[in-house]
């Protein structure tokens, strides 16, 4: 078994720009999983349980279905439907940030309720309304607290961008999937990618577990 | 005086840096209960360790019944399991009782003194069966054979513990500070256990804080300070008329209460 | 919107047949994992780095890569460069199963840990050997914490599952794409595909619950 290794170094560029989109894919998803999960998260805060049920519902939802189908459903099911077509990269990030909302709700909900009860009153005696409160006091403590299983979810949401190429997006295993029909050389590419894709999980990986010692002691 | 059951010569062990017991020599005679007392965290829990080897000590020898146990054969031979026969021996006629009563919680009472019978002496069925009511009933837990730890209070595990410990029909009982993690008003009935125990003849080593105990049921008194034996001797004795400056530091202190 | 539901009602053998394969493929590959998973983890919980060190290595590989990249890796790239021939639906299982030993393995080592050292303490003192200590007092105690665990696991793994269509397994997904290639009407079977995934989630979910409640029955977290 020889390994072309011109197949790697003539492609380098090309290996470069589709690993930018799977981060760039990944960083979009997060950011709308970021979003989505913390409204969810301050819906289900509430004690009011009509606000809280549609936030349940949309967490019990999408933590039981696959990316995959919600994937291919959005690209092509929905426009046929609905007659409103996403291009590819918008379905990926579609799919995967309200899926991943899901998960972060979770964890933006715990990081909430870890949040000492004394916050609220001590903010509440010094006269902040509610909105002050959450904007100034729990929200930055959250915050905090969250960022170790953030971090861990963005390898999650990594790992699940991986398969966006299935529907066209420019990403890493599309130009693998792509190179290797041309060229016939599955191995060279495949482990090229998995090289530069474990590497890149890794390094995040390790980034989440630096943040968790961080802020360990961080907190008051 | 009665045949020595026990030696202990020139123990030492490190952990680490931390050299834990700095050559610690004691004989244990037949039917003796030796109190072992002291400040923390200065040796009483290792030392009583080493006795059945539950730590090895990094030189010193054992010598229980005659025959030292604690020589450590070539890592050879510890892989074939060679000198597992012996150490099931020293364990099995060794019984501990420890702080925090290491009940088997996915087992009853019963079952958590069958264990032992089953597994190292080989005794099933029935006959364990039987031994295990006994002593489950001796400790007063005749109606708990089938109650799992986490129903029980925490005298009562200890009983069960004992009664586990027991059933082994050991030579040696070794109590590792075993009131220490029970409320103030079920120690008592633990150290009547003891008590009874000594009373019928069983040889017991024990670490206590428990001075009251070491009055009425020790018949030798060992102060460990800094992981040597500081003073030792007949209870009443020390504990009356402790010589060494340090011994007289200790007791005072704790005589407080 | 006109929708045409009668499409996938004819056409429910063919997508229940995908969803047996799916649940096929999931539950062997559970099995892989869970069988995989232990000796990985005790080899990760040695003492001596030689023999701890792979299984730390196995463990942040398996954990760093996505089943889709290793399962076209494996069965791409693989089989041109060391002619391995695996039949897609082998691969899948094998593929799922190793990527998720390493999850169990660090389950299995959560597991193991939480039974505390008095507990080994107690099962010498009284001359059991380390063998039948492992078996009869250590593993029981782990396996309260593992089992539900792994339950969970299953459950992603079905999840992660959805894409061994793409090398050729007939599975619930790929039924699904043939039947919207063959009647273009990709929403209907896309959405019944959904439906399909809804139900065996919500199912072993409960059952996952069901589990986690059996086996917190006398467990303890200290000394006991």
């Amino acid at each position: 078994m020889e390994f072309d290794w011109r197949m790697i170094t003539d492609n380098w560029q090309n290996f470069l720009n589709a690993t930018l989109i799977t981060y760039y894919v990944a960083a979009l998803s997060m950011a709308v999983a970021m979003g989505v999960g913390l409204v969810l998260a301050l819906l289900r805060a509430s004690r009011n349980p009509i606000v809280q049920a549609p936030a349940r519902i949309y967490v019990g939802f999408f933590r039981s279905l696959p990316l995959y189908v919600f994937l291919l459903w959005l690209y092509y099911g929905f426009k046929v439907a609905f007659n409103l077509s996403f291009q590819a990269i918008q379905a990926a990030v579609l799919s995967l940030g309200l899926i991943s909302g899901a998960y972060m709700s979770e964890i933006f909900r715990s990081g909430l309720l870890a949040v000492d009860r004394g916050q609220y009153e001590a903010g509440f005696s010094i006269g902040l309304t509610m909105g002050q409160l959450y904007r100034k006091v729990v929200l930055p403590q959250v915050f905090r607290t969250v960022i170790p299983a953030t971090a861990n979810q963005f390898v999650g949401i990594l790992k699940g961008a991986t398969i966006v190429g299935i529907i066209g997006v420019f990403d890493l295993m599309y130009f693998a999937r792509n190179a290797t029909a041309r060229t016939f050389k599955p191995f060279e590419f495949y482990s090229t990618a998995g090289i530069i894709f474990i590497s890149s999980t890794l390094v995040f990986a390790a980034l989440a577990g630096y943040l968790e010692t961080r802020y360990r002691w961080r907190r008051a | 005086m009665s045949e020595e059951i026990l030696q202990l010569i020139d123990i030492r062990k490190s952990f680490g840096a931390n050299l834990v017991l700095r050559g610690i020599n004691l004989n244990v005679h037949r039917q003796e209960v030796v109190v072992i007392v002291g400040p923390s965290g200065q040796g009483k829990s290792t030392l009583l360790r080493c006795v059945n080897l539950l730590e090895w000590p990094d030189s010193g020898s054992v010598f229980f019944l005659g025959q030292d146990y604690a020589v450590k054969r070539p890592w050879l031979d510890r892989l074939m399991g060679r000198g597992r026969d012996d150490l099931r021996y020293l364990r099995t006629h060794i019984g501990m009782v420890f702080q925090h009563f290491n009940l088997f919680p996915h087992l009853t009472a019963l079952q958590n003194c069958t264990l032992g019978l089953e597994q190292a002496l080989k005794i099933s069925g029935a006959e364990a069966e039987q031994k295990a009511k006994e002593q489950l009933e001796r400790v007063g837990l005749g109606d708990k054979f089938d109650a799992y730890p986490d129903t029980l209070s925490g005298g009562q595990k200890q009983r069960v513990a004992i009664a586990r410990a027991l059933v082994m029909e050991p030579q040696i009982m070794l109590f590792d500070e075993v009131t220490s993690a029970l409320d103030p008003e079920l120690i008592g009935g633990i150290l009547a256990e003891m008590k009874r125990l000594a009373e019928e003849g069983m040889t017991m080593i024990v670490v206590t804080h428990e001075m009251g105990f070491a009055r009425e049921v020790g018949s030798r008194l060992v102060f460990l300070c800094e992981g040597q034996i500081e003073e030792e001797g007949d209870c009443e004795e020390v504990l009356r008329n402790p010589q060494e400056p340090r011994t007289k530091q200790f007791l005072s202190a704790i005589l407080e209460h | 919107m006109d929708l045409r539901l009668n499409l996938v009602w004819n056409a429910r053998r063919p997508l229940l047949e995908g969803t047996l394969v799916t649940l096929e493929v999931a539950i062997l590959a559970l099995g892989v994992a869970l069988v995989l998973g232990l000796p990985i983890a005790l080899l990760r919980m040695s003492r001596f780095k030689v023999i701890s060190l792979p299984a730390f290595l196995y463990i942040q590989f398996f954990r760093g890569t996505s089943l889709y990249v290793l399962i076209l890796w494996v069965f791409f790239g693989l089989s041109i460069a060391i002619g391995l021939n695996l039949p897609s639906f082998e691969a899948a299982v094998i593929c799922l199963g190793l990527l998720n030993s390493a999850y169990m393995a660090e389950v299995y080592r959560t597991g193991l840990n939480t039974v505390g050292f008095g507990q080994w303490e107690a099962a010498r003192s009284l001359g059991i050997g380390e063998l039948p200590i492992f078996r009869l007092v250590v593993l029981p105690q782990a396996l309260r914490v593992v089992i539900p665990s792994a339950a969970n696991l299953f459950v992603d793994m079905l999840k992660d599952a959805a894409i061994v269509g793409v090398v050729g397994v007939w599975d619930l997904m790929k039924q699904a794409d043939r039947l919207t290639k063959f009647h273009f009407r990709p929403f209907e079977f896309y959405t019944a595909s959904a439906a399909v995934y809804f139900v065996l989630v919500f199912f072993f979910s409960r059952v996952v619950g069901l589990i986690e409640k059996r086996f917190s029955r006398h467990v303890q977290t200290r000394g006991g």
